[in-house]
């Protein structure tokens, strides 16, 4: 078999999976963010962004932050942008905030 | 959120500031190194600076080498760097201990004590009896037996019926009642007389008991008996005579003469200028810290002297004031004047009853003393000269 046959099979497998833990979710009624190990956005208005289920940041600027998810890159622009708080679980971001974006 | 910041301060952090090309790869890294690190912020110039915690330094700096990132430390905040600093400057610990221990002794202290309500005795005269019973300015206040001092001043003082003692801070307010004088007691179930206890001239006699045997305008001499307790009364039918205790007032003119009074018969003319002199007096030592004009021809109008308090503390010095006037200034005492310098001269100096009414005074020069003059007088005055004598 070759290798394009096998990461499309296990493509499928895994798009299949989340479409299981999905039904779950919806089921059990669980948080998305836990069974589907999906990052959770919080804006409190226009001054502080928590955002949990990170995997790190991958650019700082006073102006604009960029932070890895399951999902995609988060991209949160603003002014005066500042981490008040770097954990494994979260990242808590405080500035004036303009604009949250995630990119695939 | 404070709560976190107290907790930042005890255990004291770093303020760091990094440059470098994988500054963010570096902060992904702190968490899995167990590194805390908060408050990230990038300066205009692309550093970051943020704050981390104490104990932490060594691993970042590895993990920074690692990176290829510059670590500078800004400085050192919280309590432990606090302390060292405060280590370092050993007079500066030293004063501050000085200044708290004295803060709490001053504060055990009684520093005053207040009494604010004028009483029968002057001010001076109650603190000086309650420092007889143990309460003074400068005492511990936590080793004075407040139940036993109230106890003692009430022995000692009569006059007085309730003592409270609150303690306000550094000072001691006392509140004291006055007991209510009774008047003289008199035994009226006794048989008694109504004697004269001066001599002199009767102007006015009341009798409530008893009979009167003199009457207005007669002359009494000391222990004469003006009012008799025999009393003349009509029982049933038959009159007899019945020894009671004689009530009533007598007033008289009574005779006073003094001699050799002493009277300065300058006074400063109204429009007199004054000039102040003030001695300090420590013990023997004398002071002079304003002086009075320099003319020889100054006459001293009025001196006064009063002690220097700190709190209660009465200390070892006494400031002394004269007032001087000139003596071309000065002009001769009239007559009404010297009159009432001889009573004021008699009352303060109890030679006279400051309760009795002059109704005559006539003053003769009688000759010189020193820049006085002296005077003799004979005083005419109105007072109650009614004393019971018990019939024995």
């Amino acid at each position: 078999m070759s290798k394009a046959t096998e990461n499309k099979k296990q493509k499928k497998n895994t798009t299949a999976f989340k479409t299981v833990r999905t039904k779950i979710s919806n089921v059990a009624e669980l948080p998305y963010e836990l069974v589907l190990n999906l990052p959770k956005i919080t804006i409190i208005g226009d001054m502080q962004a928590v955002i949990e289920n990170h995997k790190g940041i991958i650019e700082y600027e006073n102006d604009i932050i960029r932070i890895n998810s399951s999902i995609g890159m988060i991209k949160i622009t603003g002014e005066k942008l500042t981490i008040k708080n770097i954990m494994a679980e979260e990242i808590i971001i405080l500035g004036s905030i303009s604009m949250v974006q995630v990119v695939k | 959120m404070s709560i976190v910041k107290l907790f930042h301060y005890i255990n004291g952090f770093y303020i760091i500031e990094m440059h470098g090309y994988m500054m963010e790869k570096l902060l992904n890294i702190l968490h899995i190194h167990k590194i805390y690190a908060w408050d990230i912020k990038k300066d205009k110039n692309g550093a970051l600076r943020l704050k981390l915690m104490r104990g932490s330094l060594e691993k970042f700096l590895s993990l920074s080498k690692h990176f290829k990132v510059d670590v500078k430390v800004i400085s050192k905040h919280g309590l432990p760097y606090f302390l060292q600093r405060m280590l370092r400057k050993k007079g500066f610990v030293i004063g501050c201990m000085i200044l708290i221990a004295s803060f709490f002794f001053l504060s055990s202290l009684i520093l005053k004590i207040e009494i604010p309500v004028e009483y029968s005795m002057q001010k001076q005269q109650i603190m000086t009896a309650l420092s007889e019973v143990g309460l003074k300015a400068g005492l511990i206040k936590y080793t004075i037996d407040y139940d036993e001092v109230k106890r003692q001043f009430l022995i000692n003082n009569p006059d007085y019926t309730y003592i409270s003692i609150t303690l306000q801070g550094t000072k001691a307010k006392v509140d004291l009642y006055s007991a209510v004088k009774s008047q003289e007691i008199y035994d009226y179930s006794k048989p008694a007389d109504i004697i004269a206890s001066k001599d002199g001239e009767v102007t006015k006699i009341l009798t409530i008991r008893g009979t009167a045997l003199v009457k207005q305008g007669d002359i009494v001499k000391r222990g004469d008996v003006l009012i008799s307790g025999n009393e003349h009364m009509l029982v049933g039918n038959s009159e007899t005579y019945v020894y009671q205790c004689a009530t009533g007032s007598i007033m008289a003119k009574v005779k006073y003469n003094f001699e050799n009074i002493p009277v300065n018969m300058l006074q400063p003319s109204e429009d007199a200028a004054f000039t102040e002199q003030k001695i300090i007096l420590l013990k023997n030592f004398a002071f002079e810290y304003k002086k009075a004009d320099d003319s020889d021809d100054l006459i001293e109008y009025q001196s006064t002297e009063r002690n220097i308090y700190l709190f209660d503390f009465m200390l070892p010095v006494r400031i002394q004031k004269i007032i001087f006037y000139k003596k071309s200034e000065a002009v001769t005492k009239n007559e009404s004047k010297i009159v009432d310098d001889v009573v004021e001269y008699l009352r303060n100096n109890d030679y006279l009853s400051k309760n009795i009414q002059i109704t005559h005074i006539n003053i003769k020069k009688t000759g010189q003393y020193m820049d006085n003059n002296l005077y003799s007088a004979e005083i005419i005055a109105l007072e109650e000269i009614a004393q019971i004598k018990y019939i024995q």
